[in-house]
């Protein structure tokens, strides 16, 4: 079994809930990334995704647009990602880190050579949205074989036959999207999210984690009566955002994420 | 690839992924594919479907106003001392180019599926025009995703959609231009995706719209093939059409392919010079990668980053281009080149003046092209040029030109 699906499936034993927290590689600078990774860890998240920039994010609402803008300004690239990811390794070797970015910058750097140098950096697993089933199924294959774990995304409107082949060819965790939408922190979720989430749990046989519009303690502690946790990203952008300096930054982010995890624990 | 390359005929594609070769496909977020699976059965029926098909011929000759002649350009053929010269003028359609022929396909495919909320992306605003009217024809909401660059350089087509009903939505994210109209578009697309049809402008996009918009726009080469046949006893030697994401030239190459005799010449918009966001030449310059849900070549950096892009053609000013484009540049079946804002700005001016044709800045890329080959092609070889739309949305820019002294 991969390290992430271990470390998901040993916290949920002990009776918690999944807290995963994305950050955008080198947003709002390189420098930034690695302390906010390990204030992230150091705060109680199980999982950390490590989003690497795309010039054209199209599965992302303003937020996430705007961070992963700022980081390609500020000169993050593919390899850089991965060098960021190794310098958290060095102080972190524990958590899981997932790569999350588009299809475009993995093609170009070669996914051979991606999956080898991931690995090496110390990731353990990928999500990529804008590549669905039919059309990476060879890929995760090859991501396997180095123990990089493959997670795919469901939606409200995915069809049972859908989440049936997104069940199986996921590992580590399903993805399920709350609502239909782009990325963002919304201020409340319909009531089909809780139905979504009960007929997907009937569906899948995987850990469940629950993210898009997820914006705060109060509203994660609801969902995960139904899934195994939550992922929380714009949130965590907007708290980034709205620090002055970088100290600013990480103080904020690591109060934010010791509230989910203390809403997370409640229940 | 495909598997046995000999047997399958250029005609026969897509295969049953959405694959012209290795590009195409569904390279989409999740929440879209089931929207994909009903679009592609819905378009599969209507294909088969005499009563769709007769339809839409009804509206391309009823509202659009086809057939548009295949005229012969006597003096520009002259004046160039060379090949006979033809313009299919698709200039002449409702709305002025040639966007309204996959719309009229589209939203009949829209309001056979009984969605009533329609979004497009535009770039010059021709297919915005053109969707705008359609939508208001056949009474249905549209809303029109539009970079605000191009909002600036296509003022008058942004006052006819807003005329004609529909709501036009800045996009202020990343160039500006047509890419991010697509990114905003399809962000909108997710969002509402149970009532809403997305209409794509070109042969781009995730399966099945590059095989879709081909087929609507294949009229044009159907037609032209007809045309060339009745004037000349036989098949044009050469035919030329400008492609940016590449529906006019799709369209009109698409019947040609199997005709091994006819060369097919596409041209790209070469900017002015061949450095990253100095052209909008994709496949002279780009190399394979994966935007706006198909596998195709783009102009990225070394990162995969998109390229900016730059063109004197709104319409033209995109980092992609149509997959099977893609797989006809590969197997060599298509010649793709491109020529400078420069010489669409002379070739402009040059049809203006010889034929009393102004012709889109889009279109003027293939008239260059044309103007470089006919001088050294004798009288009897016959060229037939795709003039896409016409020119009156570009008066400003041609008029800025002509008074920096370019033209």
């Amino acid at each position: 079994m991969s390290r992430l699906s271990t470390a998901i499936e040993a916290r949920l034993r002990e009776g918690q809930k999944i807290l995963s927290i994305y950050i955008t590689a080198g947003f709002p600078q390189p420098e930034a990334t690695v302390p906010l990774m390990q204030a992230i860890a150091e705060a109680g998240a199980d999982v950390i995704e490590l989003g690497v920039p795309f010039s054209d994010p199209l599965a992302d609402g303003p937020t996430i647009q705007a961070a992963s803008q700022r980081a390609l300004q500020a000169g993050t690239t593919v390899a850089g990602s991965l060098d960021l990811l190794a310098r958290f390794r060095q102080a972190q070797p524990q958590v899981p880190v997932i790569l999350m970015g588009y299809a475009n910058p993995f093609m170009r750097f070669g996914w051979d050579t991606l999956f080898r140098e991931a690995r090496a950096a110390g990731a353990n697993g990928f999500i990529v949205p804008d590549l669905p089933p039919e059309e990476s199924a060879d890929l995760l294959r090859r991501a396997a074989e180095l123990e990089l774990d493959w997670i795919h995304l469901v939606s409200p409107n995915t069809p049972p036959h859908r989440i049936e082949r997104i069940n199986r060819q996921s590992s580590g965790f399903v993805y399920a999207v709350s609502v239909t939408g782009v990325t963002g922190a919304r201020d409340r979720l319909p009531d089909s999210t809780r139905q979504f989430l009960q007929r997907l749990r009937e569906q899948t046989t995987k850990s469940v984690l629950v993210g898009f519009g997820v914006s705060g303690p109060e509203m994660a502690r609801r969902l995960t009566r139904y899934c195994d946790g939550v992922i929380v990203g714009s949130a965590v952008i907007r708290e980034i955002e709205a620090a002055g300096h970088p100290y600013e930054a990480i103080r904020r982010v690591r109060h934010f994420v010791a509230a989910m995890r203390a809403a997370l624990s409640e229940e | 690839m495909i598997g046995s390359e000999q047997t399958v005929r250029f005609s026969q594609l897509p295969d049953a992924r959405g694959r012209f070769g290795a590009y195409g496909g569904k390279l989409v977020p999740e929440i879209l594919m089931p929207a994909l699976e009903e679009l592609e059965r819905a378009y599969a029926e209507a294909r088969q479907d005499p009563e769709f098909q007769s339809e839409f011929k009804h509206y391309l000759r009823e509202y659009a106003g086809r057939p548009n002649p295949l005229t012969r350009a006597d003096r520009l053929s002259k004046a160039l001392e060379g090949a006979r010269i033809y313009l299919k003028r698709e200039d002449l359609n409702h709305t002025g180019a040639h966007k309204i022929n996959n719309v009229i396909g589209q939203l009949l495919l829209a309001r056979r599926m009984g969605k009533r909320r329609i979004i497009a992306e535009t770039g010059a605003g021709q297919h915005g025009v053109a969707t705008a009217t359609v939508a208001a024809k056949f009474g249905l909401e549209c809303i029109v995703y539009m970079g605000s660059e191009d909002i600036e350089r296509q003022k008058l087509n942004v006052f006819r959609m807003q005329l004609l009903g529909a709501r036009v939505v800045p996009v202020e994210t990343g160039s500006r231009t047509l890419k991010d109209a697509i990114n905003e578009a399809i962000r909108d697309w997710v969002t509402h995706v149970q009532d809403t049809f997305y209409c794509i402008g070109s042969v781009v996009g995730p399966h099945p719209y590059p095989q879709m918009v081909r087929d609507f726009q294949s009229v044009i080469g159907r037609e032209t093939r007809e045309q060339h046949l009745a004037l000349e006893g036989r098949l044009p030697d050469t035919v030329i059409a400008c492609v940016g994401g590449g529906s006019n030239a799709m369209g009109m190459f698409y019947p040609f392919l199997q005709d091994e005799a006819v060369q097919l010449v596409g041209v790209e918009a070469g900017g002015f010079g061949s450095g990253p966001g100095q052209h909008a030449a994709t496949l002279s310059y780009g190399a394979p990668g994966i935007l706006h849900g198909m596998m195709t070549y783009l102009l990225q950096d070394d990162d995969g980053q998109i390229s900016p892009v730059h063109s004197i053609s709104a319409g033209l000013d995109y980092p992609g281009v149509g997959p099977e484009h893609a797989f006809l540049h590969d197997r060599g079946r298509v010649r793709y080149t491109s020529v400078t804002d420069q010489e669409a700005l002379e070739a402009t001016a040059f049809l203006s003046r010889t034929e009393g044709i102004i012709p889109a800045l889009e279109s003027a890329h293939a008239v260059a092209e044309a103007m470089k080959l006919a001088p050294q092609l004798p009288k009897d070889h016959s060229i037939v040029i795709c003039l896409s739309g016409r020119g009156d949305k570009d008066m400003q820019t041609v008029a800025g030109a002509m008074a920096e002294g370019r033209i």
